[in-house]
């Protein structure tokens, strides 16, 4: 140690007591906890730590001080020391660790942590007068260490030895047991130095040592190597007790980075000399306490997890509670006696991005759409959100019904393709049924080509004429076309999640399919054929999970 | 730091120590102070002018008195402040060296 630097470091803390009027008692207290404090800390510290800077900080209120002292040495806590024993004759007085009994004494609260690689001691003073600034002060000082050759003559035998003893007083097995009592016990254990990161142990090993940490540190993973939760065991922790103890197979990985240091404690050691020394049996419990203790808060950290997992789940919930009340209501129109229609849309997640809709523009005119954005979950079902507000916005109708589907596909496009930086996109086909010419006009954006069928025809696709989908390329128009829809008449709007639904060997249901299942039913009721392309769906997956979202819009004029 | 040294009646070694206890200050007597209790069997070691001691201060005072006491002698403390008193009762320092108030007292112990 630097003789200055203590020296150094008591002129600034009387520097504060005259600056803030300490008095000479509170003043001497303080200045001496400071010194017995730093003169611990380079006595213990092993001399690898020596010229690293140490900190000093200093907190003042009217009637207190707080004295916090980092330094980066390994973990030691000063106040697990045990005092020096009691002599009775000056003769057998032991120089040397009398500092700790003098800090307890002449402050009023101590504590210690190890927190950012640091030893943290914090010392308070009760100030016996208040200090004469009314306003609270802080101050923070860096302070240099470093360790000198020169030292006192009977310091440096004793230094040797507390080093020593230090090196193992803070480990957590040996937590405050005289040196004496380990002495020869540690000379015969080996320590070794792991150069690289090392597998020590794994889940069901056989393990008969005992590992203490002195640099570096050990993970402890409960699912596999390198997992996001894990246990560190620092310099002076130990692992491998539990085994060595109850002779049961490792229970987790264990894992050293490079460079860590072990001292390596045999079973036989441990079992039959170790754990006799008095002290070692409160430290193991202790330990283990810890270590339960963190792994309970592994486990709380996964339980807040899924918890988190729980309430996203809960908001998509509410999410597709919302996306099914923007679809318009089942039964459709049931007072209107010209319309049969039915609707139905299931999602392969919580929400999607398929849609439909259909309302009457005027007494004669049904308009009615079909969409599917492209992807799914909840970046769809947004684009979709925007899509379906946008054609419910459009009124007014103005040229023939054809134009004014061509005009609204045109419109939607527009608008899609601002404010669209995801680049998402839609297929759609709408179309609007004029219920007094029977006429049906409609646009078909890029999507799948509906199935109609006219009295007691079959039922074809309705593939003309085509245009591009929505949402990506400026400025297209579109065309629109025109068919006959007499009464009797049957439009079947879906989406591709009908015919590309895949059953296990990879199949997809397709368009062949889904005319002849169409085609099986007798009675063409809306909802019938709606039912029916579902169960073909259903049947054809043979249990594969859905993986696309499905719709369908069945829209029949009454005979 | 300073260190003074006389004979007192008696054949007293009377060892005056004016500043503060601290490392610096230890190191800088601590030569003078060993050299001065070496072979004397009565020493007096008067803190009146100390203000601050730390445990530096101690071992230097506990080495002293040991070394008097292998030789058969007696080294006593004379004169500290309250908290420097303290600090001996804390230590229990105070139960193998006799501390005293006055001068007076601590020759007359002899």
């Amino acid at each position: 140690m630097r003789p200055e630097f203590i020296e150094e470091s008591g002129k600034w803390l009387r520097a504060l007591g005259s600056e803030f009027g300490f008095s000479h008692e509170d003043l001497y207290r303080i200045e001496l906890c400071f010194a017995e404090l730093v003169t611990n800390v380079v006595s213990y510290s092993d001399p690898q730590y020596a010229g690293q800077p140490m900190g000093l900080h200093a907190s003042l209120e009217a009637k207190r001080a707080v004295l916090t002292l980092f330094d980066p040495a390994a973990p030691f806590d000063p106040f697990s020391v045990a005092p020096p024993p009691k002599v009775d004759s000056i003769e057998d007085f032991r120089i040397g660790g009398q500092g700790v009994p003098l800090i307890r004494e002449f402050s009023n609260a101590h504590r210690y942590e190890r927190r950012d690689g640091k030893n943290k001691v914090e010392l308070v003073f009760e100030l016996e007068k208040p200090i004469s600034q009314p306003q609270a002060a802080k101050v923070i000082r860096n302070v240099d260490r470093r360790h000198s050759a020169k030292s006192f003559g009977e310091e440096k035998r004793a230094g040797k030895d507390r080093r020593a003893l230090g090196f193992l007083s803070w480990s957590q097995i040996f937590h405050g047991i005289p040196y004496s009592a380990l002495e020869t016990l540690v000379e015969r254990l080996t320590i070794q130095t792991v150069a690289d990161e090392l597998l020590l142990l794994k889940p069901g090993d056989e393990n008969d040592v005992v590992l203490v940490v002195l640099q570096g540190s050990l993970k402890i993973y409960l699912d596999r190597p390198g997992s996001g939760e894990c246990i560190s065991i620092d310099a002076g922790g130990f692992v491998g007790e539990m085994s060595v103890i109850d002779h049961q197979p490792v229970s987790a990985y264990v894992v050293a980075e490079a460079g860590t240091r072990l001292l390596v404690i045999d079973s036989d050691t441990f079992v039959n000399e170790i754990m006799l020394v008095p002290g070692v049996s409160k430290n193991l419990l202790s330990a283990f306490s810890e270590r339960m203790r963190s792994s309970n808060k592994v486990v709380i950290q996964r339980m807040r997890k899924e918890l988190e997992m729980e309430f996203v789940q809960r908001e998509l919930q509410y999410a597709k509670s919302i996306q099914e009340g923007l679809l318009p209501k089942e039964p459709l129109f049931p007072q209107e006696d010209r319309l049969d229609c039915c609707g139905r849309m299931v999602t392969a997640r919580e929400v999607g991005g398929d849609f439909y809709d259909i309302f009457f523009l005027d007494s004669q005119h049904v308009f009615f759409v079909i969409g599917d954005v492209c992807g799914k979950g909840l970046p769809a079902a947004l684009f979709m959100v925007r899509a379906m507000a946008a054609l419910r916005a459009q009124t007014g109708h103005d040229g023939t019904p054809a134009d004014y589907a061509a005009q609204l596909i045109t419109r939607l496009n527009r608008q899609l393709c601002s404010y669209n930086d995801a680049l998402q996109f839609l297929t759609a086909f709408c179309g609007i049924l004029d219920l007094g010419s029977s006429t049906l006009y409609y646009v078909n954006a890029g999507h799948n080509p509906p199935a109609i069928a006219s009295g007691k025809g079959e039922f074809s696709l309705l593939s003309e004429p085509v245009n591009p989908f929505i949402g990506m390329i400026e400025g297209l128009g579109y065309r629109a076309g025109q068919i006959e829809f007499e009464p009797g008449s049957v439009l079947l709007l879906y989406t591709d999640g009908v015919t590309e639904a895949e059953n296990n060997s990879g199949g997809m249901l397709g368009e062949d399919r889904l005319l002849s299942c169409l085609n099986g039913v007798r009675a063409r009721r809306s909802g019938m054929l709606v039912e029916t392309v579902f169960s073909a769906v259903h049947d054809f997956a043979e249990g594969a999970a859905q993986s696309d979202d499905i719709t369908v819009l069945a829209i029949s004029l009454k005979e | 730091m300073e260190i003074s040294v006389e004979q007192s009646k008696g054949n007293v070694q009377r060892i005056m120590l004016d500043g503060r206890l601290d490392v610096p200050g230890t190191q800088s007597v601590e030569a003078k102070f060993n050299a001065a209790v070496a072979g004397s069997s009565k020493v007096v070691v008067d803190l009146g002018k100390v203000p601050f001691i730390a445990s530096v201060g101690l071992r230097l005072l506990v080495a002293g008195a040991q070394a008097v006491s292998k030789g058969g002698g007696h080294m006593v403390l004379v004169s500290p402040d309250e908290m420097t008193r303290k600090i001996l009762k804390t230590t229990g320092i105070d139960q193998l060296v006799k501390v005293y108030d006055d001068l007076d007292s601590a020759l007359a112990s002899f």
